[in-house]
């Protein structure tokens, strides 16, 4: 089941793997791609999602159905004497969600470079124990 | 056994936090760097770091960073996707020989950490120019 989950959440996992690899190799970190830690029980789904430089004006959590989407968009200008400086950084991420959340109750914190969110499961899609009679 | 693994136990407890530290992966941090007319800009991102838990050194011309990284992990939950984990995030840079030491300034916000290092003042001396009496 654990592993049903995981193909749920990362469709994209061996590429992932690849670009973590290449990223350790070279120490940068590939455009448009965030690492994620997530956490399952039968109530909740926590994810953190590493997301350094985007603060919480650039970043867009969105819930449609059992997909959640997370964007984040930075752009930076400097300009001063001589000298200009454009950085512009960007990523989505889409979660296949493996049970209904109540979109009511889902939350999100971002806090020194780590997004967090909390998706509490409906109260209607929990598992139920039937009494035997 | 029992007197064995109690021996075992106490000898974990005893190392030092450094020492602990010496056990987590070493992971080199993503980093970007632009020159300025006045100042060098390095920026590495460490998120999810307190601050803390950075140690930065400037030997030199050389700029350290070791930054130990500890993502928080979810008690009764279970992991679906685990991209990150705790480590020691290490960068090292090496500058012409004109950096102001110090000068330098650092700040970390959004889990990036910003170091401005001022370049040294060039000093530039006229002379005169005599005649042979």
């Amino acid at each position: 089941m654990l592993s049903l989950y995981n193909n749920f959440l990362t469709p994209f996992n061996a590429f992932e793997q690849l670009a973590k690899e290449m990223q350790l190799l070279s120490g940068e970190r590939a455009e448009g791609n965030v690492a994620v830690n997530s956490w399952i029980n039968d109530d909740k789904v926590k994810l953190d999602i590493q997301v350094p430089g985007f603060s919480q004006k650039d970043l867009n959590v969105d819930l449609h159905n059992d997909v959640l989407t997370i964007k984040g968009e930075k752009k930076e200008e400097e300009q001063e004497e001589g000298s200009e400086r454009k950085v512009y950084q960007s990523f989505t991420r889409h979660f296949h969600l493996p049970y209904r959340v109540n979109p009511d109750e889902v939350s999100a914190k971002v806090e020194n470079g780590i997004l967090s969110v909390e998706l509490p499961r409906e109260e209607k899609d929990k598992p139920r124990k039937i009494a035997i009679a | 056994m029992t007197k064995k693994k109690d021996a075992l136990s106490v000898r974990e407890t005893e190392r030092s936090p450094e020492q602990q530290n010496e056990k987590l992966p070493r992971v080199p941090a993503a980093a970007r760097y632009y020159e300025e007319e006045q100042s060098v800009t390095v920026q590495v991102e460490l998120p999810g770091v307190l601050k803390e838990d950075i140690d930065l050194k400037v030997e030199g011309n050389i700029l350290l960073l070791e930054a130990k990284s500890n993502p928080p992990s979810y008690e009764g939950y279970r992991v679906l996707d685990a991209a990150f984990f705790p480590c020691i995030y290490y960068r090292k840079f090496e500058f012409g020989k004109n950096i102001a030491s110090e000068g330098i300034s650092a700040e970390l916000k959004d889990g990036i950490l910003t170091v401005t290092l001022p370049k040294a003042e060039k000093t530039m001396r006229h002379i005169d120019v005599h005649t042979a009496a």
